[in-house]
């Protein structure tokens, strides 16, 4: 079903928030560390890193992980990518539709599926092709409090050069690099 | 065969009946056990797995849900606790065998899963019992199997906050307590060693036994959680449901065998990872 898709180009600036206690004192933090743990678009196994489109997302997306615990009101680093990636639109109902999916599968629970997923089976696909090397999706943080926003799940092994994925640091060597 | 022990070393041998109606019985050759019975929907919140579970299989336009549960026990069995996943067959004599596969393959051990063609069942429970019995007199049930695996590994291994919040969980030589970890969890230590399939007397006498690591592991990586938040509000987030778990409490999975969803979890929340 894929090859039937067009991949989006997506040139732009991502962003990501991490609390600050889970970074600070890290002799040389690895902002594209993946450890193959499940999230709504991969299951186990599967590298990848997620990131939101805007700073504003990103925040949301922080803040809806940290409910019920007094640490969303305490200081928070942000880390920026630059990237230039063609990406799987899930944000484009036609894609979704193409794929035989709902829009109801793009929020549904994953963490106790007891089966992959339909977005994590997609992402699967994606991690085994190179054709696109990131999803574009809505984020449900966002939806949660009625608005509109996307994330951006990158798939290691789909980023192939002239695809890239920077983390900006204070000088043009990039923190971390994909590919 | 006499009703057997129910109870050896403090530890239940816990006999389920899953059924597609609530109502449903368990066969009454089953009459001389205790038996707890629970509709297929209810599985997916059953916080352990009992050491018998027998799954009433005699409709056969369940087999989806046969399967399904045999995928969940799979995924939820541990590989040092005695589980064994009895489907009652009766009636179904002629199930395809590529389905009666299909059951068995998500186990790691294909002894963990029997077939029953007959609702006299007593005797299959009693045998299965019988071994239950013997291995935990023996306190074999954990003893010789293998360990299980450590969680997965996380950015957070090497950051200095972290490591200094998991140093109050450690012994001076550097190993994981058990007597530690139940009192940041605020639990007993009897009940920390039911959920890791330990008696309390072993996990007493040897808190930070090599064999007890992997298992600990989990329970400190979830206590990482305390570099942004107070042990109070720590034991206080474990208690409550959380809707990134489906309505169930942090506690419930921690005590059950979905111990890395929680890991994973926290790991989320530290690295604000975007879901």
């Amino acid at each position: 079903m894929l090859q039937r898709i067009d991949a989006r180009s997506v040139d732009s600036q991502l962003t990501r928030c991490v609390a600050r206690a889970a970074l600070e004192g890290h002799p040389s933090p690895n902002f594209l560390y993946t450890s193959g743990k499940p999230n709504r678009y991969n299951s186990a196994g599967v590298q990848c890193v997620y990131f939101a489109e805007k700073l504003e997302i990103a925040v949301l997306e922080y803040e809806r992980q940290m409910a019920g615990l007094p640490a969303a009101r305490q200081p928070f680093i942000v880390f920026r990518a630059n990237v230039g990636l063609p990406v799987l639109d899930l944000t484009d109902p036609a894609t979704v539709s193409a794929l035989a999916l709902s829009p109801q599968d793009l929020y549904a629970p994953w963490r106790r599926s007891t089966k992959p997923t339909q977005t994590q089976l997609l992402g699967e696909a994606i991690a085994r092709q190179t054709r696109f090397a990131a999803i574009r999706y809505p984020s449900a943080a966002a939806k949660s409090i009625g608005s509109d926003g996307c994330g951006i799940a990158i798939f290691q092994n789909s980023v192939r050069s002239p695809s890239f994925v920077r983390i900006i640091g204070s000088t043009p060597t990039p923190l971390a690099e994909w590919p | 065969m006499q009703v057997l022990e129910k109870t050896v070393q403090g530890q239940d041998c816990e006999i389920v009946f899953l059924t597609q109606a609530a109502n449903a019985k368990p066969p009454d050759s089953l009459i001389e056990h205790d038996v707890r019975t629970i509709p297929f929907a209810g599985a997916r919140q059953l916080r352990k797995i009992a050491p018998i579970t027998i799954v009433d299989a005699r409709d056969p336009h369940q087999l989806n849900a046969w399967k399904e549960i045999a995928r969940l026990f799979a995924r939820k069995s541990s590989p040092d606790q005695f589980h064994r996943l009895v489907l009652l067959l009766a009636g179904n004599r002629d199930i395809d065998p590529a389905d009666a596969r299909s059951l068995i393959a998500p186990f790691a051990r294909t002894d963990c899963v029997e077939f029953s063609f007959d609702d006299a069942i007593g005797g299959l429970i009693d045998s299965i019992h019988l071994k239950w019995r013997i291995l935990a007199h023996q306190d074999m049930i954990h003893a010789d199997a293998p360990r299980p695996a450590a969680p997965r590994p996380s950015p957070l291994d090497g950051v200095k906050a972290i490591i200094a919040s998991s140093r109050a969980l450690r012994t001076a030589g550097g190993k994981l307590s058990a007597d530690m970890i139940a009192k940041l969890y605020g639990i007993s230590i009897s009940k920390l060693a039911q959920w890791i399939g330990r008696s309390r007397q072993a996990m007493a006498k040897t808190p930070d036994a090599d064999s007890l690591q992997n298992h600990l592991g989990y329970f400190e990586r979830v206590a990482r959680l305390r570099t942004v938040t107070s042990d109070t509000g720590f034991r206080k987030w474990l208690r409550i449901p959380n809707a990134q778990l489906d309505g169930a409490r942090p506690l419930d999975l921690m005590a059950g065998d979905e111990r890395q969803i929680v890991v994973d979890l926290v790991d989320d929340i530290l690295t604000g990872s975007p879901t």
